[in-house]
């Protein structure tokens, strides 16, 4: 069987990253050990100014674990950035291309490496914050919370890890590392949440909350999500942002096997990448003109101002990568790439705006009627029993559908936001 | 290319700035993938096959070592990647050199890091070793050490080690073959002692006039007269060619020997090669 696991390997990998898996060890247990002193400080004096235990015996918030959270997100781009720096350099690539072992091997053990140092820190940090707290009076620990909360951290700094290892496997220089990482960390969900926007404007009527529309938008992403201190009981959030974790490795692993030890201290592994990177770079500054102009109107001082930033964005990646002003030149004749993309784009947000304009349904294939409302984090009683109250007569049927026929009238009519979206009252 | 290196030997190969001497040793260490064709080890591709990489120890001329490591820390590392690497060998070696094991090695001269990386490579026990310009540099004491701990290792286990250079004095009394690589491609290619041995020069004067047809039993490479002395390169076994000099009576007769830069100058323009444009 083909050896694609080596433990020495795997031991190089956590010696290869011990330098900032000390130091991210040091300040994630730090802020954990020092947060619940605090806390439990706090409770104290509140207690012996109002002899009161707390107003009630309170359990261990998610949001208490963010700051080492964060800090986790950001070492996990530093992991994996130090473990394959080796990359940016043709004396240490060529090394790592020329020991007998195959690449796919070396590959997985170092993110095995990456994985077990983040892994350890969160136990063990965790562990600490919940030894911490079980020694107060005045909290109780919620175990759920302690098993569940580290995980999701886990699972978001790895994913994080995964983007820059991508990144590292198909760049050459620090800068394009960083650049890219950027990029195939918000490409995707930028282009996703330009898409909403502009739906949702030009079409009022599509649904918010629940829908998949939804898994496009920038929230819909656990570390953004963790720096709001949210995403924690998000389970569907969590497996998904688990399941992109694993297939941004198994890119990642492709393109390191794929990649020539030549491309050290080159921005892009070929002519042909590079263009990719620039072309999807500046792509979301020029589908920003769309949005605006869809959103805003046509307001040609502004969108010139956007246009001006979009191509500046375009020249100074090529000029930051490639450090050549003869790259730049031979660069701009494929200005017209994001230019038709954009194109693209808008024909596709149009096309997307009929599709659900067109989807007004009849009476016959409505089940329920049903009202949603925002439900916040501590919803009361009556925001949950409105969003699970569903009425199915069909005099009440007949009514919403009519106002939503007259709002895409309405919408069809006056266009975007400057229509009016009429509701029946009665 | 096309040569053949036997096993035990040490091959030299020198060339030019942009000859390919690099390239072609990181392909046959299997770094670069080759675009197209294959490299084969007794029948089996080099490129991603640890079974065959792990004979070979490529050491290029860009040295690479841990940051902060010391000489202990490397051997950890390559004996995390080579499994016959040997520590017995490789305490031996640093004694030999007179290295320490324990200082960093970037306070290490670029000499030292030279032979570092060599104790290192050698500590390895490979059967093929390359070396990438590694000994360019090194003073003669320790270009002499060098050779004679790789000699040991031909000796002792056979191995087979290439040396690149773009000087062909760092070259001449480490290799037992040497060749040329020009534009990827060998343009040259001998055993040692017999270059040196095989041409020499004769400076021959005679009385009465006489041309070079009167030495048309001798091979000759290059021909000058100025009155009536005569100086040439001639080639083949020194004492037959003597001889029959000799038996043509002639009233000065020199027989002197050739360093290796001469014989290639001389033989490169038998080939019609100008050699100083090859070699700078």
């Amino acid at each position: 069987m083909k050896k694609i696991f080596s433990i020495k390997l795997y031991v190089e990998g956590l010696k290869r990253i011990k330098l900032p898996g000390i130091a991210a060890a040091i300040a994630v247990i730090l802020l954990n050990a020092l947060l619940p002193l605090i806390e439990i400080l706090n409770s104290h004096r509140r207690y012996d100014i109002t002899g009161v235990i707390g107003h009630s015996v309170t359990s261990v918030e998610p949001y208490e674990f963010l700051p080492f959270g964060l800090l986790m997100l950001a070492f996990g781009a530093i992991f994996a950035y130090s473990m394959f720096s080796f990359l940016n350099e043709r004396n240490r690539s060529d090394f790592f291309h020329a020991i007998p072992h195959k690449r796919i091997c070396v590959y997985l053990s170092f993110v095995s490496a990456i994985f077990t140092w983040m892994f350890a820190i969160l136990a063990v940090s965790t562990g600490l914050n919940a030894i911490l707290y079980s020694f107060s009076q005045y909290h109780s620990v919620n175990l759920s919370v302690v098993l569940v909360t580290p995980l999701v951290m886990l699972v978001a700094s790895t994913m994080v890890a995964a983007f820059m290892t991508l990144a590292m496997t198909l760049t050459g220089t620090v800068i394009s590392n960083v650049l890219i990482f950027v990029l195939v960390l918000l490409f995707g969900r930028t282009v996703g949440q330009i898409f909403v926007t502009a739906l949702r404007e030009l079409a009022p009527i599509v649904k918010y909350g629940d829908s998949f529309l939804n898994y496009l938008e920038l929230e819909f992403s656990l570390p953004f999500k963790l720096l709001t201190g949210e995403g924690f009981d998000n389970t569907p959030l969590v497996i998904y942002t688990a399941v992109v974790t694993l297939l941004v490795f198994a890119v990642g692993a492709v393109c390191y096997v794929r990649r020539r030890s030549e491309t050290a201290t080159k921005s892009a592994p070929s002519r042909f990448l590079q263009h990719v990177y620039r072309t999807a770079i500046s792509l979301p500054f020029f589908l920003f003109i769309v949005l605006t102009a869809i959103t805003d109107g046509l307001d040609l001082s502004a969108q010139l101002a956007l246009l001006v930033v979009a191509l500046l964005v375009y020249c100074l990646f090529e000029l930051m990568t490639t450090k050549k002003i003869k790259s730049l030149v031979k660069a701009l004749p494929m200005l017209v790439i994001p230019i038709l993309l954009s194109g693209i784009f808008t024909g596709a947000v149009y096309l997307s705006r009929n599709a659900v304009l067109n989807q007004v349904p009849t009476l016959d294939k409505v089940e329920s009627i049903g009202k949603q409302e925002s439900v916040s984090y501590n919803p009361t009683y009556r925001e949950l029993r409105t969003n699970d109250t569903f009425i199915d007569s069909d005099e009440a049927k007949e009514l919403v559908l009519k106002a939503l026929e007259r709002n895409v009238e309405q919408i069809r009519k006056y266009g975007n936001t400057r229509g009016w979206v009429i509701v029946d009252e009665n | 290319m096309n040569c053949k290196i036997p096993n035990g030997c040490i091959y030299g190969l020198v060339g030019s700035n942009g000859a390919g001497k690099s390239t072609f040793l990181r392909l046959i260490s299997g770094i670069y993938r080759p675009t197209s064709g294959s490299i084969r080890f007794d029948g089996e591709e080099v490129y991603e096959n640890p079974s065959v990489k792990r004979k070979i120890v490529f050491v290029p001329d860009e040295l690479y070592f841990l940051p902060q490591a010391n000489l202990m820390r490397m051997a950890t590392l390559y004996k995390s990647i080579y499994e016959s690497f040997s520590f017995e060998r490789f305490h031996n070696l640093t004694k030999t050199f007179g290295l320490s094991e324990t200082a960093n090695i970037g306070t290490f001269s670029k000499g030292m890091k030279r032979q570092a990386s060599t104790i290192l490579a050698l500590s390895a026990m490979p059967e093929y070793l390359f070396f990438d310009e590694t000994f360019d540099g090194l003073d003669p004491v320790m270009r002499n050490l060098v050779k004679q701990v790789i000699y040991n290792d031909v000796m002792e286990r056979n191995t087979t080690t290439i040396i690149t250079s773009h000087s062909l004095r760092e070259l001449e009394d480490t290799c037992d073959q040497l060749a040329l690589l020009h534009k990827g491609g060998i343009v040259f290619e001998s055993d040692i002692q017999n270059l040196k041995t095989q041409l020499f020069k004769v400076q021959v004067a005679f009385d009465g006039e006489f041309d070079r047809s009167r030495f048309a039993s001798v091979e000759i490479l290059n021909y000058t007269q100025m009155g009536s002395v005569a100086t040439f390169i001639a080639r083949g076994e020194r004492e037959g060619v003597v001889c029959k000099i000799r038996e043509m009576n002639p009233i000065l007769l020199d027989v002197l020997p050739l360093n290796l830069e001469e014989v290639f100058v001389y033989e490169m323009e038998a080939l019609g090669y100008a050699f100083g444009e090859i070699l700078m």
